[in-house]
């Protein structure tokens, strides 16, 4: 069942994604023609250096590039808004009376929409790369990259052999609990905006969206200062306590995953509870 | 298993407002039932929680014995009044939609009474009028071989030629061991086809029996009989 709900999740994002994608892709593509006129990889300039008109050329270059780099940020910005209103759209508009009927847990409901989201954002980032690779890389590049990176690379595998034991374990650790916590607080501040939601669902008949947006302040302010005391605390409590550098990185890492883990089973409760039992359609 | 839904103590409160309250209602297999009642006498809001989209307050509510639930939503069937289809698919892919989640969900019965009504599978929900797309989930909701269906208004918004036809689907579609629950207010056209009636009026249950009773004890028509009890 999560298989198939995430099957059609994907379909009904990938029309808003997709086109998203190509879009900044194509920028890449315009910015980097405009680069080569003006000389980036080859000394080939189309037009001579003090000419007027490659005055605006270079204006046009210039704005191109403006809009590519604005185009990135909105494109992470939009994914973002995309995840958020498809799950009201799907989940708390019309087309629930669809979804909550068909023989499926909410849980499965949240989870399709969560490993969703996670997987498009990993595809936004690709996306990104993919898109600055298209705008910067030559042949220079290339070449560089060939000459260099196997030796670059031999190095830190090499590097990494000759240090002691200890150490290998400890980056080896660092590594694991960073992309761990990279996943866990992808997935925990995520499922707080559905929790919003669901609490601007539950409190509110007429203002469902007012409700979520103050539901999202006051959680916010009051994660802040639940953050702000646990620090306080941890900061104590280390003072007592003599602890390596590596030690001491480990424990923020690990506590950092501790907290958006609760985090995360704090918003799901949250989304859980009012899918399954105060859910209110209209 | 005889009964086919059971309710018991039912009740919704919305903030101090109960939109219904329920003592006891059971209802059998192989029927068909009218729910009919005023407007805002908690029609919908029976019929949304024996479809699972919205939880009671008190009591409890299982069909064939089994409490409402991912399983129960297997069972039955349910057509709300509103279009809740997603503008983006075609035809087909709703129907693949359903055959994917619904193991009961009978495709070529699907498409035939697609083609009856001579709908495309090929057309874009969102290029249609709102009536068609009232055909189509129609048209979704019957070609489920369930136990229990509902019908939130289901001829509300239509022409009468489709009123007709729409009744005839119903009838015809439904196989003996089926339940259909249809809520209404056109009880004219609809109480040639009714085994049951249940009253409601302002969340409570004014009554509950077989038509030929009703039309026995009162000597007129459900629709006259209607009229009579819910007089303004």
């Amino acid at each position: 069942m999560l298989v198939k709900l995430m099957k059609y999740e994907f379909k009904a994002t990938a029309r808003m994604f997709l086109p998203m994608y190509l879009i900044i892709l194509a920028l890449a593509l315009i910015n980097r023609l405009f680069m080569e006129l003006n000389g980036y990889s080859t000394s080939f300039r189309i037009f001579p250096e003090n000419d007027m008109i490659q005055s605006i050329l270079s204006i046009l270059t210039g704005a191109t590039m403006t809009i590519y780099i604005l185009g990135l940020i909105a494109m992470f910005f939009i994914s973002f808004i995309i995840f958020v209103y498809r799950f009201y759209k799907n989940l708390m508009c019309d087309e629930g009376y669809l979804m909550m009927t068909l023989p499926v847990k909410p849980s499965q409901h949240i989870w399709a929409k969560l490993h969703t989201s996670m997987i498009w954002s990993v595809a936004t980032i690709l996306v990104f790369i993919l898109s600055l690779f298209i705008l910067l890389l030559n042949g220079d590049g290339i070449q560089w990259m060939v000459q260099n990176l196997p030796f670059l690379f031999h190095n830190l595998i090499k590097g990494f052999f000759e240090t002691e034991l200890i150490t290998q374990f400890h980056l080896v650790f660092f590594i694991i609990e960073f992309i761990v916590l990279l996943v866990v607080s992808n997935y925990s501040g995520i499922v707080f905006y559905y929790a919003c939601l669901a609490l601007g669902h539950r409190l509110s008949k007429k203002h469902k969206i007012l409700y979520a947006i103050g539901a999202y302040l006051v959680i916010s302010f009051v994660m802040q200062i639940v953050a702000l005391i646990l620090m306080m605390f941890a900061g104590i409590f280390l003072e007592s306590i003599v602890l390596s550098p590596t030690a001491l990185g480990h424990l923020i890492m690990i506590g950092s995953i501790i907290l958006s883990a609760a985090e995360f089973v704090l918003f799901f409760f949250i989304t859980h509870s009012t899918l399954s039992k105060h859910l209110n359609l209209e | 298993m005889e009964n086919i839904l059971e309710c018991r103590g039912v009740s919704k409160i919305y903030t101090q407002f109960p939109a219904l309250n329920f003592t006891n209602l059971t209802v059998k297999r192989g029927r068909i039932v009218g729910l009919l009642g005023p407007n805002g006498s908690g029609k919908t809001t029976l019929i949304k929680m024996i479809s699972g989209i919205l939880t009671p307050s008190s009591g409890s509510i299982s069909i064939n014995g089994i409490p409402v639930g991912a399983q129960t939503k297997n069972m039955v069937s349910y057509l709300p009044e509103r279009t809740y289809l997603n503008d983006w698919m075609k035809v087909r892919d709703i129907i693949d939609f359903f055959s994917d989640f619904y193991t009961n969900f009978n495709k070529e019965k699907a498409y035939d009474m697609l083609k009856r009504l001579q709908i495309n599978d090929g057309d874009r929900l969102k290029t249609m009028s709102k009536g068609t797309k009232e055909k189509v989930q129609l048209v979704l909701v019957m070609s489920r071989e369930t136990d229990l269906y509902l019908l939130d208004e289901p001829i509300g918004g239509v022409d009468p030629a489709a009123r007709d036809y729409i009744l005839d689907t119903i009838i015809s579609n439904y196989s003996e061991n089926s339940t259909v629950i249809i809520s209404t207010h056109l009880i004219y056209d609809i109480e040639k086809i009714l085994d049951d009636i249940i009253f409601i009026n302002q969340g409570n249950l004014f009554l509950a029996a077989s038509t030929d009773e009703i039309r026995e004890q009162h000597g007129k028509s459900i629709d006259a009989y209607f009229r009579e009890v819910f007089r303004c």
